[in-house]
């Protein structure tokens, strides 16, 4: 049976309906109309999913919407705009870390949730950071580069 | 994934309840990275799945002088990063920071990890009959995929307990606290887990109205010290292969209460009191040191294609020593 799910993506409140087996990546892509959270394995361990929920980042695909309910939560679609992408996003885009682009959307979440615990981490950390983000086309070294460069830009910007 | 009905009551008492009234079909769920991947793939179905996620004291996380009380709702991140799991603790935190991945232990819970289902291959597939899944045999014992199985028997179910919380939670003599219609009761952790030789179907004693509520850990022993070691395919998001949890304290340079618990080897956690035997009263001399791990894994009898368990075992046992007694690894 359907029920009315609400919560808040990106600042805008959404209400729609859903069953309860409907998945939190399902309600936003089809429901929100938000398809930047990517379905990958469906299972938890591809991070392409990864949105945050009330500031925690976790995998949209292994919780129902209706766990969600009430729920803050930051998408991909969130993060910047085309002519104002955020400074993470920027370096992604200067270096070249975005090659088919299907990870990017977790990665950019994974990375912004670090930024904001760590904004000066080492390699090791922004690893750890991105240990639950696969990226099929393996292109770690420079996904990693770009977040170091990300926060060294932020670290600039705040002088 | 078939429908179902989704309860979220706000106490374990209603918790208990709305089980009870779900009979056979209801089933509880906390974080349910485990769970929904079950459902998924249609391993399982309910018909009511009963939510522990808005019951505020289930995330509880106390401690003193007379140890530790954690909520079967706190989350593994809450365990990698608490202030109060240093010192004899800090083995808790470093077994949940080797769980998963960051977005798992964000959702991940205490009780889960101790509730997963085994990640055997063939119980995982839903085209595969299987004994845990109510089939007549165990197909894995004649398959090459055997990395998750025992290396030290199964009833019957070679399947091992993943849990990677297990191990030093036993090392630590924990228990755990049940919730049930009547009250609560409080069992040692080694009686919680029970192997296919109990109930081919489950791993543990729960009955069907109980809820896991917390794990206690008692006060460790002065000076003890533990390390949790864990051996997987890639390093990060796998489950165990082979994990290991070894402390003890050093008094007057002699080792005192040797705990050695090890995971992913058997149907439940192992600890192996022939190899704490060894070393207790000793001095961690290397002579001693290879016995132990010779001890835990003499009664191992592996299957024709996970041998190889036995001997990457043996190493992270002796690891996990030399870590703790801060010698030289060899
Ligand atoms: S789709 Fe959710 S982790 Fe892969
Ligand atoms: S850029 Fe293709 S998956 Fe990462």
């Amino acid at each position: 049976m359907k029920s009315s799910v609400k919560l808040t993506v990106n600042g805008l409140e959404q209400e729609h309906q859903a069953e309860p087996r409907t998945s939190l990546l399902t309600f936003l892509r089809e429901q929100c109309g938000l398809t930047g959270s990517k379905r990958g394995c469906e299972e938890g361990e591809c991070g392409g999913c990864s949105v945050l929920l009330d500031g925690e980042l976790v995998t949209s695909c292994l919780i129902f919407a209706v766990e969600a309910q009430g729920a803050q939560l930051v998408t991909v679609e969130g993060l910047g705009t085309p002519h104002h992408l955020s400074p993470l996003q920027e370096a992604f885009a200067t270096d070249g870390a975005s090659q088919c682009g299907f990870c990017i959307p977790g990665m950019l979440l994974a990375a912004t949730n670090l930024l904001e615990r760590n904004p000066d981490p080492n390699e090791q950390d922004i690893r750890k950071a991105i240990s639950g983000n696969l990226c099929r086309c393996t292109g770690y070294d420079l996904i990693v580069a770009a977040i170091s460069m990300a926060a060294e830009l932020k670290k600039g910007a705040r002088g | 994934m078939k429908p179902f009905a989704f309860h979220e009551p706000q106490s374990v008492a209603g918790a208990i309840e709305a089980l009870e009234a779900g009979r056979e079909n209801a089933r509880l769920i906390a974080g349910g990275s485990d769970l929904l991947g079950q459902l998924k793939d249609d391993l399982v179905h309910y018909e009511r799945l009963v939510s522990l996620g808005a019951i505020e004291g289930m995330r509880e996380f106390h401690g003193d002088q007379s140890g530790l009380r954690i909520g079967a709702g706190a989350t593994l991140a809450r365990l990698e990063h608490d202030p109060l799991l240093t010192g004899p603790y800090s083995i808790l935190a470093e077994a949940a920071r080797g769980i998963a991945t960051p977005e798992i232990r964000n959702q991940g819970t205490v009780g889960g990890n101790l509730c997963q289902r085994p990640r055997c291959l063939h119980y995982r597939s839903s085209w595969i009959s299987c004994l845990k899944k109510g089939g007549a045999d165990c197909p894995a014992v004649e398959s090459s995929h055997q990395q998750y199985l025992s290396v030290f028997g199964g009833a019957g179910c070679f399947s091992v307990h993943a849990s990677d919380l297990a191990p030093p939670l036993l090392a630590l003599h924990a228990s755990a606290v049940v919730a049930a219609k009547g009250g609560e009761r409080t069992i040692p952790l080694s009686e919680f887990f029970a192997g296919p030789e109990q109930d081919v179907r489950r791993e543990n004693t729960l009955s069907r109205n109980e809820v896991l509520t917390a794990v206690v850990v008692p006060a460790a022993p002065e000076g003890w010290r533990g390390a949790y070691l864990k051996f997987r395919e890639r390093n990060a998001g796998d489950f165990p292969l082979v994990s290991v949890a070894f402390g003890c304290s050093l008094v007057e340079g002699k080792m005192q209460n040797v705990r050695m618990v090890l995971g992913a080897v058997s149907p439940v956690p192992r600890p192996c009191p022939e190899a704490e035997a060894v070393l207790e009263g000793q001095r961690p001399d290397p002579e001693f040191l290879e016995a132990a791990a010779n001890a835990a894994f003499a009664p191992a009898t592996p299957l024709p294609h996970n041998g190889f368990k036995v001997e990457i075992g043996r190493a992270l046992v002796l690891r996990a020593m030399s870590q703790v007694l801060e010698l030289d690894d060899h």
